[in-house]
């Protein structure tokens, strides 16, 4: 099964990626083959500059510190054994960062950052809520100073009112820190809000990549379209206004993807070439790509 | 439609008593349904909503209890009735569709098997023939293609989006006056979403039927809702129509939710503002406003005695100490007249 097809992008420092897409379509497969948790089959992936791809474990270790991952279920990414402060600090332990008191003042400090106190550091991850549990997860990415965080899908099992806290204070960590995000979601109207420039993906390909703004503004693949028309506003008049394209059965499984270009299946623009040629990532002017062979 | 409300729910607390404490989940809660009307309840894990819907449905097993208040369907009050008569309720008046299609199916037995036992426990006269055309006329009236063959289907052969307007065509088999659909899209992709909500928009035109839909999700509300109520720790917030929730809010929880969620059409350079804190512990309510630790205009009453309830006009009610006329005037927050909310139905 190829989750993830000869996808290519990248991206700038400082920057936010927001990728998107519906189950199953590689978004997570992709941020877990960047930092390598899966092994590339096909292609490169480089790291500021230096080719990670078949890097040894050992050689890999400094560039782990560089990358580091929020995931989505705060429930199971923690280790219930461990209390805060083992998991904070398991990342400056391995990377030999800081020793004992040092260690601890760095934990006290983290725990700070993200709003937690300095009592919690013992505890275990049981006694916190949801946001707290993803507050605790965030402190141990931060933990070794990374440039590059691979967000993959942190908000989605938090509820909305808590989910606004934890997008504010990804964005103020970005301020200080400068840090780069890869934002792996499904909810389009919380990429849209966080990420710079975003990639929609559907079947392991990338189906438009564009700037934020531009993408929402002048999607232009198909897909992205009935995407975008299909997210419930939360705005009656609005979305009596919205003209829905309601697209047709189920996404085709990854293991048997259809020839040619994946969405020709649920496409409504659908032609002859469609189910013959896949279709080539296309610069349509000033960042904007599109692979899709009618627009 | 005119006359009696085909639900109305007074006053109903349900806890459930476990080994740590009393788990206080719906405190107090008090709404109707008109027939043909879509209600939506919207609020947060832990607001209490889905407690509300099992209330209704007589689902609610040991260790919980129903602690008080009275349920008035058609007429007849659903907390008298035995365990055998909601029995016989369940599933023939009122169904109930749930978040995970896949639970909620038996993975051993056909779709046919699954929807003639529906039909047939409910219609016992009916040979096997019949219900089996029975259940394929619900399946094609929830737009499953081929209905015919796909009904010899397994749960597995389907994906999420199938499985639910397999439940929905299952619940809605014994024609029943009221369906409950408690985070019915919750589950599936926003393209899938968007195919239930419209065949549920489709659904409540053609058969005329009465919906409770329970959401996290303001969009998936301002879809399908002609009324809403806004729940929070166990209580109602704020009830009003589709214009009273979403463009006249009045409760600072209510607009709390509104501010935390990035607006779809702006170009969202804006920050969002979320409510701070996390919602109550429902073990140890708070005293007075459950919302109280959270809002940003609490007032020393707000710690100390619950929120009345406050009429803002024939639609729209809130339960805010802001709104009550001794209170500061702040902007946004009109003032309304106290009413007592157990008589009066909240909403229209």
């Amino acid at each position: 099964m190829k989750a993830v097809d000869d996808v290519s992008f990248h991206i700038d420092r400082g920057e936010t990626f927001g990728l998107v897409g519906e189950s199953g379509c590689g978004k997570s497969t992709m941020g877990r083959t960047i930092i390598r948790l899966y092994n590339v089959t096909g292609g490169e992936i480089f790291l500021d500059g230096t080719n990670l791809t078949a890097m040894s474990e050992k050689n890999l270790l400094p560039f782990r510190k560089r990358m580091q991952m929020i995931f989505q279920d705060p429930y199971a990414s923690l280790n219930p054994r461990m209390t805060v402060t083992d998991i904070v600090g398991e990342g400056i332990l391995v990377h030999n960062i800081f020793k004992d008191r040092e260690r601890q003042e760095r934990i006290f400090e983290l725990l700070d950052y993200v709003g937690l106190k300095r009592e919690h550091a013992n505890r275990y991850p049981h006694e916190f809520s949801g946001g707290q549990r993803q507050r605790i997860g965030i402190a141990r990415a931060l933990a070794v100073e990374p440039e590059l965080i691979i967000c993959d899908e942190p908000i989605s099992a938090l509820d909305v009112s808590i989910q606004a806290q934890i997008v504010n204070m990804l964005e103020d960590f970005q301020d200080e820190m400068k840090l780069t995000y890869l934002f792996i979601a499904h909810d389009l109207s919380m990429v849209k809000h966080i990420s710079d420039r975003i990639g929609v993906m559907y079947l392991g390909m990338f189906a438009e990549v564009a700037e934020s703004y531009e993408l929402y503004a002048h999607p232009q693949h198909p897909y992205t379209r009935a995407l975008l028309s299909a997210i419930p506003i939360p705005d009656p008049d609005l979305t009596r206004k919205n003209k829905r394209t309601i697209l047709r059965g189920d996404v085709p499984s990854p293991i048997d993807p259809p020839d040619g270009c994946r969405f020709a299946t649920r496409c409504p623009l659908v032609s002859d070439l469609c189910t013959k040629a896949t279709p080539e990532l296309i610069d349509k002017g000033a960042g904007h790509f599109v692979a899709c062979h009618n627009v | 439609m005119s006359g009696e409300p085909l639900l109305e729910v007074k006053n109903i607390s349900t806890s459930f008593f476990s080994h740590l404490g009393e788990i206080q989940a719906v405190r107090g809660v008090s709404f109707y349904l008109n027939r043909g009307d879509v209600l939506g309840i919207v609020g947060e894990s832990g607001s209490g909503k889905s407690v509300t819907a099992l209330s209704i449905m007589g689902l609610i097993e040991k260790p919980g209890k129903i602690k008080q208040g009275e349920i008035i369907f058609n007429g007849e009050d659903l907390m008298k009735k035995s365990q055998r008569e909601m029995c016989e309720l369940r599933g023939n008046e009122i169904s109930m569709i749930f978040q995970d299609p896949m639970t909620s199916l038996n993975p051993v037995y056909r779709i046919e098997n699954q929807m003639v036992e529906v039909i047939r426990y409910h219609n016992r006269n009916l040979s096997r023939k019949k219900a089996v055309a029975q259940a394929v006329e619900m399946l094609r009236l929830v737009k499953i293609p081929e209905p015919e063959k796909q009904i010899k289907s397994y749960p597995h052969e389907f994906s999420g989006g199938m499985r639910q307007r397999v439940m929905i065509a299952t619940a809605l088999s014994s024609n029943p006056g009221l369906l409950i659909a408690d985070e019915p899209t919750t589950a599936l992709d926003v393209t899938i979403q968007a195919q239930i909500l419209d065949l549920m928009n489709d659904l409540r035109a053609r058969i005329n039927a009465s919906i409770i839909l329970i959401t996290h999700d303001l969009g998936v509300i301002a879809e399908v809702c002609s009324r809403i109520i806004v729940m929070y720790g166990g209580t109602i917030m704020e009830a009003g129509n589709e214009r009273d929730i979403f463009y006249n809010p009045q409760n600072p929880y209510t607009v709390g939710l509104h501010q935390s969620i990035p607006s779809n059409l702006a170009i969202s350079e804006k920050r969002l503002v979320p409510i701070r804190g996390t919602p109550p512990n429902l073990m140890y309510p708070p005293k007075g406003c459950p919302f109280s630790p959270r809002c940003s205009y609490t007032m020393r009453i707000c710690l100390e005695e619950a929120a009345p309830t406050i009429r803002l006009s024939d639609t729209h009610i809130s339960v805010c100490w802001l709104l009550h006329e001794n209170a500061p005037k702040i902007n946004g927050y009109s003032k309304g007249k106290i009413v007592d909310r157990y008589k009066t139905p909240s909403g229209s």
